[in-house]
């Protein structure tokens, strides 16, 4: 019931959604930049704490969450004045964090001590550890069934918790060292990447298993799902390319060059195109989808790792 | 409800004491990024570096190579130790060779994973070729010792790229 108004009020006011602005860590250098994808340009960069990886957005609290593995620590920066708001010393090595839609929570993969953290993102406090598997990696969510799917890297392995109680709903063999994780909400399907075996494990996760093994190229990393479902990318590391996958036929229907080493990919909002950070060519491929091509190459700070939209 | 959450917090603090050694992508991926100009035309460099059974023909550092299978290659080296490595790709289009470290040696090298690729391009006095790749250092945990920190890895990393371009130009310019 509450949540009609909420979004009814933003439809009202789109200009609040700032469709157009995406975070990039450069790890590093310790960054934080902010791209303008409609001037198709980097506004500002600025010094966060020591190598930062991930970075999330969230709008309800102006924040900007950036993960600090090394440092054990994620930093809260504010949204609109870039200013650090605080800092949540986690301990071990907070990697990759997915925001809950439905409750004030975080949750964030523990490299070195095999751990999901859930966070309180109102209080800013660790208020919860629950054991995973080995090294996880990536995270995501299924808001609306509740579910966190966690890739366990060395336990070649995906778990499924609760995202409400701390139970464990399924554990699925993947390929080997699963790293990225995405999830299609139209098809309830699971994209995992797995850099060593250079595989894409499909999962169900209605009933949790799993349904194809694809090949996307060498040293798969990042991995977006477009908003209606229909498509998903993933870049490859060692290929230099970024794939694109007909979400119904699960087949490869592009196959675009990038620059050097592509870590991470995510959609314009009209998604027209992808951006993509490419970690030893230190830059951004902006790339047409129609066209299949890149159209642009901005240069970024050293070391980028993730860009998230600030939507 | 209550009880599992204890559970599952004491079985993760449990395993903080066993995980530093586990090799993770946690720590800040380093980057080796060296290039030479060979007088010598891309086929013959090509065919030197394609040659992935004989490093030990042109790298200095290395003593032997011992084939386990087709694709992969213990590689013995001067200072003592053993580092495997594994073939990825090898595109004689475009004149490049890719392989990772399969099992590491700490002590023979201080990474803890890699992933290299040699390229040979034509140039104006006869062939480019460039060393890049990716890696990290070998304790990952967040307190590592000097030895294996992430300035001990790029050294390793930078010295075996270059002395392995020189040895390379040296043995095809004799």
């Amino acid at each position: 019931m509450l949540r009609k108004p909420i979004i009814l009020c933003m439809a009202l006011f789109p200009g609040i959604m700032m469709a157009d602005d995406f975070y990039i860590t450069s790890q590093a250098s310790n960054q934080l930049s902010l791209f303008d994808s409609e001037a198709v340009e980097i506004k500002r960069s600025f010094e966060v704490a020591s190598n930062p990886v991930m970075v999330v957005i969230d709008k309800s609290n102006h924040a900007i969450y950036v993960s600090h593995p090394e440092q054990g620590k994620i930093s809260v920066v504010d949204l609109n004045t870039h200013e650090l708001v605080s800092e949540i010393k986690t301990g071990g090595q907070p990697f990759s964090m997915v925001l809950d839609s439905q409750k004030p929570q975080m949750f964030v993969s523990d490299w070195s001590r095999n751990t999901l953290l859930v966070i309180n993102t109102t209080s800013k406090q660790l208020v919860d550890l629950l054991a995973v598997g080995d090294s996880p990696a990536g995270v995501a969510l299924d808001a609306h069934a509740r579910k966190v799917f966690v890739a366990n890297r060395e336990s070649n392995s995906v778990m499924v918790l609760d995202a409400d109680t701390p139970d464990l709903l399924a554990t699925i063999e993947t390929g080997e060292r699963p790293y990225a994780v995405a999830f299609n909400p139209h098809k309830n399907h699971l994209y995992v990447t797995c850099v060593k075996d250079d595989s894409l494990t499909v999962i169900d996760t209605n009933n949790y298993q799993k349904i194809a093994e694809l090949k996307p190229g060498k040293a798969p990393y990042g991995v977006a799902v477009s908003e209606d479902g229909k498509k998903f990318y993933v870049v490859n590391q060692n290929d230099n390319t970024l794939v694109e996958f007909d979400a119904e036929s699960m087949k490869i229907t592009n196959t675009i060059k990038t620059e050097k080493m592509p870590e991470s990919v995510v959609l314009s909002a009209d998604q027209q195109q992808a951006y993509v950070i490419n970690w030893f060519s230190n830059s951004l491929s902006v790339i047409d989808l129609q066209q299949a091509k890149q159209v642009q190459s901005i240069p970024l700070k050293d070391g980028p790792r993730s860009i998230k939209a600030a939507q | 409800m209550n009880k599992i959450i204890k559970k599952l917090s004491l079985a993760s603090l449990g395993l903080i004491v066993m995980s530093s050694s586990v090799f993770a992508h946690g720590p800040t991926p380093q980057r080796v990024d060296e290039h030479i100009i060979i007088e010598a035309d891309v086929a013959a460099v090509w065919q030197q570096v394609n040659a992935f059974d004989q490093l030990d023909k042109w790298h200095p550092a290395v003593e032997s190579i011992q084939m386990q299978d087709d694709t992969t290659r213990v590689v013995k080296l001067k200072t003592g130790g053993e580092i495997t490595e594994s073939l990825d790709e090898s595109d004689a289009e475009r004149h490049y060779v890719g392989y990772r470290l399969l099992t590491e040696n700490i002590e023979a090298m201080p990474v803890s994973f890699y992933t290299i690729g040699i390229e040979v391009e034509a140039d104006a006095k006869g062939s480019k070729v460039s060393w890049s790749g990716r890696f990290y250092r070998a304790d990952t945990g967040n307190f590592p010792p000097e030895n294996l920190n992430d300035e001990a890895a790029v050294k390793a990393m930078t010295d075996y790229a270059k002395s392995g371009l020189e040895g390379l130009k040296a043995s095809l310019e004799k």
